[in-house]
């Protein structure tokens, strides 16, 4: 693939950057990016640093997010909540679109028995209701980050699946695979080369969105105690922490929680922005 | 030229027939049937569309053989038939005397070398995200023909040979006029050194004054590489120009065959008649009368009994023409063709 996107990100570029929403989107995600990296140069505290002295303070000039129950910075917390996210996130949406486009692509291209069966495995998958498939799975092996994005991953790539499935079948008729076919291309060549560079565009849309939606169920999953597990710091389960206080210590449940939604809005704004930079009916 | 010439008379007897010398053809059809299943919506039951219904062609090395006819008579399917990138329904596809079928690995790999195709479509032949200089240059990557030394050298010499050069190597199809990327396309054609060029309606999609460009590439190429074509066109002026021998089709069958001058000179089938006729004329004053066809083409799935063509012939006779199939025979030495009536309509 090298060079040969050159052109396409050129067209990208100048029709994604006169999306107001998606450029604010992607410089969130860009902040969110810098903040998980630099998390430990850029507050004095440490996240698990208790100080018994210093509990449930509201927000203030040296606790710019107060304090939590054991005296440790919100804030910090929050930060380092953040690169747990970015894993979480990463990962999960990683499986699942390395899933999708696979089954999609085989399906697609194949056809026949095989995409039948395929399908209807996607058909059976959807079928589950992934965060109770999820809980049941957690409960049998123990609550770990780990388990969680392959979990995450691995019930999250029907949707990607009958999307690359459809373009594949689409270009799959250009001549262009035909020519491919007539120089005696391989089948493996043949979705490589000619078929999974015309399908990025779904991929890397569906890639952006499920980012953010893997960040929300991990923080759904560490909200019920069954995702990350303290002491580490998910915004997840700093939630869960505050709902006990949240009567007089608003800030330590107001906190993460935007910090989830604003993550989340970051990530389906760059999605959508993208989505809309490669529609080939905006296209002039 | 050497004119190789052979027919089929029948589903079991072979009659070979040539003109001036007996070589081995290149690529041979025999009783050639592709049928392709067509759904009714819903429910019901699956019908049969007769694409290529029983043909029978051969081209020598070094001949261009123009295969004419309206759109929808099957004549890409024959096309994609030669290229083994369909497999016939029944009959087979002799190259150099191996049927297609039964290929080895090995034999298909080359194949896939000696025989290439041109497309239609300039547009949607080229992916849109390859750079010319690797689209050309794939063939030689797939069949190892070239080191990295030559590679670079190798791809700039096919551009060369097309009309385009080197400073078009980084380029995208989507930079190129629909004439240039054609050139692109018979450059990657042209890039394994072929035997045989199956050139499905390679200009039909083109400007009026770039086809005549890639015709005569197309000319010059036959001579100087000594290609075999299959030249696939619905416009009779450009088969004219390219072909040695022409065939023209209707509803899946050959019904006329013979060499060029024979068919254009005076053709022995009312189809071909009414193809010639519509023909634009230089000088319009020539007296030609236009024929011009009642109907449509009828449909694949349902095709008249009898000749294909009595539903829209003007000279059909009905008990005949309506009943009996005309076999594809040999009416002058070399020219055959499918019509009841041809000795009395063409003398």
């Amino acid at each position: 693939m090298r060079l040969h996107e050159t052109y396409f990100y050129e067209v990208f570029w100048k029709r994604f950057r006169t999306n107001r929403l998606a450029v604010i989107g992607c410089l969130a995600v860009i902040f969110l990016f810098i903040l998980a990296i630099l998390a430990p140069h850029l507050t004095p505290y440490h996240p698990d640093a208790i100080d018994a002295y210093r509990v449930l303070l509201p927000p203030s000039a040296s606790h710019w997010f107060g304090t939590d129950e054991l005296g440790r910075d919100v804030l910090t917390r929050v930060i380092f909540g953040a690169q747990i996210s970015l894993l979480v996130g990463f990962v999960a949406a990683g499986i699942a679109v390395l899933i999708g486009t696979l089954i999609g692509l085989l399906s697609g291209y194949y056809g026949g028995w095989l995409d039948s069966l395929l399908m209807r495995f996607v058909d059976i998958m959807l079928c589950f209701p992934t965060i109770f498939l999820i809980l049941a799975v957690i409960a049998i092996l123990e609550p770990s980050i780990w388990y969680i994005m392959i979990i995450i991953g691995l019930t999250g790539w029907m949707g990607l699946a009958r999307l690359v499935r459809a373009e594949t079948l689409s270009i799959r008729e250009r001549d262009y695979i035909l020519a491919a076919r007539a120089i005696g291309a391989s089948d493996l060549r043949i979705m490589a080369r000619h078929i999974l560079p015309n399908v990025m565009a779904p991929i890397l849309v569906s890639a952006t969105l499920g980012v953010g939606g893997a960040i929300l169920i991990e923080s759904a999953l560490s909200f019920l105690g069954i995702g990350v597990q303290p002491p580490t710091p998910s915004w997840g389960n700093i939630l869960t922490a505050g709902k006990e206080y949240i009567e007089f210590a608003w800030w330590l449940s107001l906190f993460p929680g935007v910090a989830i939604l604003l993550t989340v809005l970051a990530y389906n704004l760059l999605g959508e922005g993208i989505r809309d930079a490669l529609d080939p009916r905006l296209q002039r | 030229m050497g004119l190789y010439y052979h027919q089929c008379v029948s589903t079991v007897e072979r009659t070979f027939i040539s003109s001036a010398s007996m070589t081995l053809p290149l690529i041979e059809a025999i009783q050639l049937k592709k049928s392709f299943d067509v759904k009714p919506a819903a429910f019901g039951k699956s019908q049969q569309l007769k694409a290529v219904d029983g043909v029978n062609l051969s081209l020598a090395p070094g001949e261009t053989l123009g295969l004419a006819g309206e759109s929808g008579c099957g004549k890409s399917t024959v096309g994609k038939l030669f290229m083994n990138l369909l497999s016939p329904t029944a009959g087979q596809i002799l190259y150099q005397g191996k049927p297609l079928g039964s290929m080895t690995k090995d034999e298909r790999a080359a194949f896939r070398k000696d025989v290439q195709m041109i497309f239609q479509d300039p547009y949607s032949s080229l992916n849109p995200r390859m750079r010319i200089g690797d689209i050309v240059g794939e063939p030689l990557k797939i069949h190892g023909l070239a080191n990295a030394a030559q590679y670079r050298e190798r791809v700039t010499e096919l551009l060369t040979r097309v009309g385009l050069g080197a400073e078009h190597f980084y380029r995208y199809p989507h930079e190129f006029s629909g004439g240039q990327r054609q050139r692109i396309g018979i450059a990657r054609a042209l890039a394994v050194s072929p035997r045989l060029i199956i050139a499905d309606e390679p200009v039909s999609a083109l400007d009026l004054s770039i086809q005549a460009q890639i015709v005569n590439l197309l000319q010059e190429l036959k001579q100087e590489l000594a290609l075999s074509f299959l030249f696939i066109a619905h416009d009779l002026a450009v088969v004219r120009h390219l072909s040695d021998r022409v065939a023209i089709m209707y509803l899946g069958k050959i019904v006329e065959t013979a060499s060029n001058e024979a068919v254009f000179g005076r053709c022995l089938h009312p189809y071909t008649e009414a193809l010639l006729s519509a023909m634009p004329q230089i000088e319009p004053a020539a007296g030609r009368k236009r024929i011009i066809l009642k109907g449509d083409l009828p449909s694949p799935i349902a095709p008249p009994a009898g000749c294909p063509f009595h539903s829209r012939c003007p000279y059909a006779k009905p008990p005949l023409c309506a009943t009996v199939p005309p076999p594809l025979e040999e009416k002058e030495s070399g020219h055959w063709a499918a019509c009841h009536f041809s000795q009395q309509l063409f003398r």
